[in-house]
């Protein structure tokens, strides 16, 4: 059988529904586990403190890419009816800079505020309800600011595509450079953090 | 057993990353970025239609199906631009993924098979159905103008077969 079940009609919206609500679970104690529950330890990578996040997410990438290449090369998933966003510099860029604002002073980003939440976090609880208000803000607004940021749609874009390399090598050199990159932030690792107070 | 015990388990998922990074680069670059295990091309050709079949199709589905034909020659058998869900493509086209996606859209939709060779469409019904396609084998087929000819001009049992399932449906 053939993935992605839904878009292939072996599962239905309910079964969807079931498997997102079991992936959200399992997906939500991990980033608890793993300390994602923590405003402290996400804005801590700012500040060059705790390097956590960017590996908890690294390592989510790398797992998720050998995962799904390996069911490719295996004929278990058809990658071209994998959803991908189209690319939108300037929507990515805007979108981007505000994100990782809201990140710096709220300590979370949605995902990691819900999971937060759910342990009755008050800034969590708190965080949510602003970003609930940001969304509803940017929804009714949005035909008149869209043409603010958003620039000319240059399509699905990957790396594979854009170096023109097969998804195995794509995958390898990532592997290498998240390898690189955790080698680099164990030795600068509370080095670059200076205490002001 | 000492040096296992001596080896920590940050190393070993370094390892295991660069282990399973070098076996997909290899397959990718053996398999010429496509899967490497062929596709399991079984395919029950039991699920055929006739040309009655067909027109019940078209009704139910509200024309929203696709009648295709395969051919291994570089032509096909007749013009075909007179239905607009009618096309005809190369067999060939079928080991291209991306084109498949790109040729039928929607999973949901039926396609309705012929060709002139029985191999071909069996194995046209085969790779569509392997890629999660509702595939229906039509049998009667002789030639694309016959389908042409069968659909502008349904006999006449075929209308009252159609006029009867749609005044079944209306009583249920």
């Amino acid at each position: 059988m053939l993935a992605p079940f839904l878009k292939l009609g072996y599962i239905d919206d309910l079964g969807m529904i079931f498997t997102s609500i079991v992936a959200g679970l399992v997906f939500g104690y991990i980033l608890v586990s793993t300390g994602m529950g923590n405003s402290r330890k996400i804005s801590a990578v700012f500040y060059g403190k705790d390097w956590g996040v960017m590996k908890v997410m690294f390592s989510a990438v790398v797992t998720t890419m050998i995962l799904t290449y390996s069911a490719f090369y295996l004929g278990l998933l058809d990658i071209n009816l994998i959803q991908l966003t189209k690319l939108n510099l300037g929507a990515q860029i805007y979108g981007g800079l505000i994100f990782g604002t809201g990140m710096v002073i709220g300590g979370y980003c949605p995902g990691t505020a819900i999971a937060a939440g759910t342990t009755r976090k008050i800034d969590a609880l708190i965080f949510i309800l602003g970003f609930m208000a940001g969304l509803w803000l940017f929804a009714i607004n949005y035909t008149a600011i869209s043409g603010f940021f958003m620039t000319e749609d240059l399509g699905k874009v990957t790396l594979s595509g854009v170096f023109n390399l097969s998804y195995g090598t794509m995958s390898m050199l990532v592997v290498l450079t998240a390898l690189g990159t955790f080698l680099l932030l164990n030795k600068t690792e509370g080095k670059l953090y200076k205490k002001t107070i | 057993m000492s040096k296992l015990k001596n080896i920590k388990l940050n190393h070993a998922l370094v390892a295991l990353s660069l282990f399973l990074g070098g076996i997909l680069m290899i397959t990718g670059i053996a398999s010429g970025n496509r899967a490497a295990v062929p596709m399991n091309l079984k395919y029950d050709v039991s699920q055929t239609v006739s040309f009655s079949d067909l027109n019940i199709l078209r009704t139910k589905f509200k024309n929203r199906l696709k009648i295709v034909e395969f051919t291994s020659n570089k032509v096909c058998l007749d013009t075909v631009a007179n239905l607009k869900f009618q096309k005809c493509y190369s067999l060939s086209e079928l080991e291209n993924v991306k084109w498949v996606r790109k040729s039928f859209s929607s999973v949901k939709k039926p396609v309705v098979i012929f060709a002139q060779v029985e191999k071909d469409r069996d194995y046209a019904a085969s790779v569509l159905n392997y890629y999660g396609y509702n595939v229906q084998v039509l049998t009667e087929a002789a030639s694309t103008s016959d389908i042409i000819k069968q659909i502008k001009n349904p006999k006449k049992e075929y209308i009252e077969e159609l006029r009867y399932s749609k005044s079944r449906k209306t009583r249920l």
